[in-house]
């Protein structure tokens, strides 16, 4: 009998019934069902680290290594011999406070983008909200990404950069990066699954983002009249955000931030609403 | 609480069948032609696309499931069993129609989906459950009795690499039937792991029943879904033709059958599909069980006899004979014969193969032939050579003591086998 009471009060806590039906019109975007599936967003990661971490040293080590890696050949072929202005900090300083968190955006771009395929393999056999694994993706990078804001913070204490309360806007512009990275990333997935020539696109695409953005050179090199425009950039605010925080140089936020980040948030909102349409019959595509 | 939790209604689920020529699209391409031809390229985005071009893998499909049912889904491959599935995981989205699923949904259809080979027992117990819609905290409460289910306690920290691919099986399976789910969908997975396993999970499965857990099993063996269900469907060609009664539809099934072979009258053997070398070959056949009651009927633990005829060119010696029953499900019951050297004469030879006793219940069975020569070399077989029937021995009021339930016959008695040369 209280065998039968407690299946009772499991029934009753599974939310009524499930319509399953062609999709009309506008549909919700499954945040909800997202919510629902919170402690999976937390397995995956936890998968992902845990792999990451346990079967090959050089996993982790290469995504900390990667942004170094770039630091160097970056100081010394813009900083050393093209004598790119660096707002007057050390230019290797300067490189890699952008750096991380474009190697942030870039992942959680790349890794949104790929998330059908990477998961094709339990995709296709059972439900869950395909929105999950961009979610948790942002999630494992961030380890990887505070072990290199650990660096920087070596870096900047070498270098004798204060540590000020702007420290505390960090997870700010983290978060935005990972708002643009996902809205970008969650668009290539719905076409990747159509177009075959969409993760090679992608690719170029990212690499053009990257020099639209004051990653390797100081934003002080672009024309006035183009500014208003090169603002729009979301990532533009979160590089320049970065070495507001650490440098004391770079951009601190105005007004301008909120329009670039409506931008972030309406390109997160379509890709979320187009992503949500093509996962329910993504295995009718593939 | 709801008391159908399945409700299908005029499902359907249309395939484009040039789906392959569609995938191969670039956007590059798609951006050339929208910009070369726009009027063309608007017209053929926005029409239905014609009906030679899609499939309907699913059609009106409607059906229900009861609390505490299981529904046996039976069709072909290729009759759209895949795909109802596919819907009702909610896999994917039909194109017409709506299923109402009522709580949660637990599948079967692939136990371990998302596993990793890296991750420990344990870590993958909590990977696959919350994959399949647990909370953290549920799969809390359910570790013990899933890893207790499971059998794998010793190695639940060890990464399942090291593990065999029975105990995968049944760690997934585990982890799968303690989502207690208020619909669960079966396909053929049950077959999977060792007897032992398979019992216990199908006790489970039960148990889940009891609770009023409501179960979709897909196969497209009737008789499977005859030992699980009351109720099935038959679905060809993604149309629901049938939704009945299982012994009903076992009835039809039967009747389906034409090429029943009675007693004493000989099969020619000579149309039917043979395979091997040929240089010896079953001629015709013939049974009788001796007993003039039953008007020589086979009936369970009677003799049974057959008479084999053989052609040889030449003379030749054969090393194995044998004739097979089979359950309709396809599972050899019965294999008759010897792998003993026996000379044959050119011509026409008579073999005798004698079963002492039949240990079969009373049903319809399918016969299969098989010939040798040494070395194994299959001069002839014909694996489906025509149905026999094995009727009850005793009065029909009796005949639902059924000694061989589990199918495992002990051991087939096979006589001394005679061969004579045929009188020309």
């Amino acid at each position: 009998m209280p065998n039968e009471s407690k299946r009772e009060n499991a029934i009753n806590a599974v939310t009524s019934g499930v319509i399953i039906a062609p999709l009309k019109g506008w549909t919700q975007l499954g945040l909800r069902d997202v919510w629902e599936y919170r402690d999976l967003i937390w397995s995956f990661t936890a998968r992902n680290f845990r792999i990451r971490y346990r079967q090959m040293a050089l996993g982790p080590l290469w995504s900390i290594l990667s942004p170094l890696i770039d630091m160097v050949i970056f100081s010394t072929i813009f900083g050393g011999l093209a004598k790119l202005p660096s707002d007057g900090v050390p230019y290797s300083i300067f490189a890699y406070t952008a750096l991380i968190p474009w190697g942030y955006f870039s992942g959680v771009t790349n890794g949104a983008a790929g998330s059908l395929v990477s998961e094709m393999d339990v995709i296709s056999k059972i439900y869950f909200p395909r929105l999950v694994i961009p979610f948790s993706n942002v999630l494992s990078l961030l380890f990887d990404t505070v072990i290199s804001l650990l660096i920087l913070l070596g870096m900047a204490f070498y270098y004798h950069f204060p540590f000020t309360w702007r420290l505390l806007l960090m997870p700010f512009y983290l978060a935005l990066a990972a708002l643009a990275g996902l809205g970008i990333g969650l668009w290539l997935a719905t076409l990747a699954v159509r177009y075959r020539d969409v993760r090679n696109l992608a690719g170029y695409g990212l690499q053009i983002m990257k020099f639209a953005t004051p990653v390797v050179y100081s934003a002080s090199l672009i024309p006035e009249k183009w500014q208003a425009l090169y603002r729009l950039n979301p990532m533009y605010w979160v590089v320049e955000g970065f070495r507001w925080i650490f440098l004391g140089t770079g951009q601190a936020p105005s007004l301008m931030i909120g329009i670039s980040g409506i931008l972030a948030v309406l390109i997160f909102v379509t890709g979320m609403y187009v992503f949500q349409r093509t996962e329910r019959t993504i295995v009718d595509w593939l | 609480m709801n008391d159908i939790p399945v409700k299908v209604e005029d499902l359907g689920k249309r395939y484009r069948i040039n789906a392959s020529e569609n995938r191969s699209r670039t956007l590059g391409r798609t951006l050339l032609d929208a910009l070369t031809s726009p009027f063309s390229y608007l017209r053929n985005s926005l029409s239905e696309p014609s009906a030679a071009q899609t499939l309907w893998a699913l059609r009106h499909v409607s059906f229900e499931v009861k609390r505490g049912e299981i529904l046996g889904v039976l069709g072909q491959n290729g009759a759209g069993k895949s795909t109802l599935l596919r819907i009702l995981s909610k896999i994917t989205l039909p194109t017409e129609g709506q299923a109402n699923v009522y709580g949660r949904v637990g599948s079967l259809l692939q136990v371990g989906t998302g596993f990793n080979y890296e991750l420990t027992g344990r870590e993958n117990i909590y990977l696959n459950g919350t994959i399949l819609g647990m909370k953290k905290k549920e799969v809390d409460q359910k570790f013990e009795e899933i890893v207790e289910f499971s059998g794998v306690r010793a190695f639940i920290d060890n990464p399942i690499k090291r593990y065999s691919s029975g105990m995968i099986v049944r760690l997934g399976f585990s982890v799968a039937i303690f989502l207690k789910p208020d619909v669960l969908l079966v396909d053929e997975v049950l077959s999977v792991g060792d007897a032992a396993f398979r019992q216990k999970s199908l006790e489970k499965v039960y148990e889940l029943v009891n609770e009023g857990c409501s179960v979709v099993f897909v196969s497209h063996d009737l008789f499977m879904i005859q030992r699980l269900c009351k109720r099935a469907i038959l679905l060809e060609a993604g149309k629901v033709i049938e939704d009945t009664d299982i012994s009903v539809m076992i009835e039809h099934y039967l009747s389906r059958i034409t090429n029943i072979l009675a007693p004493g009258d000989w099969l020619d053997l000579a149309t039917g599909h043979h395979q091997g070398s040929g240089d010896v070959r079953f001629v015709r056949i013939s049974y009788r069980s001796g007993n003039a009651g039953l008007n020589d009927q086979a009936y369970p633990d009677g003799p049974l006899e057959f008479l084999l005829e053989v052609e040889a060119r030449i003379a030749r010696t054969i090393s194995g004979v044998s004739v097979s029953l089979f359950d309709l499900s396809g599972f050899r019951l019965i294999n008759a014969g010897t792998i003993r050297d026996l000379p044959l004469q050119p011509g026409v030879n008579s073999i005798r193969i004698m079963i002492h006793s039949l240990h079969l219940n009373p049903g319809t069975y399918l016969m299969a032939l098989w010939l040798v020569g040494p070395a194994e070399v299959l001069l002839d077989q014909i694996l489906s050579a025509a149905y026999i029937n094995v009727v009850p021995k005793i009065e029909p009021t009796m005949i639902d003591i059924n000694p061989y339930h589990d199918k495992v016959t002990s051991h087939v008695d096979v006589s001394l086998v005679e061969v004579h040369r045929q009188s020309p």
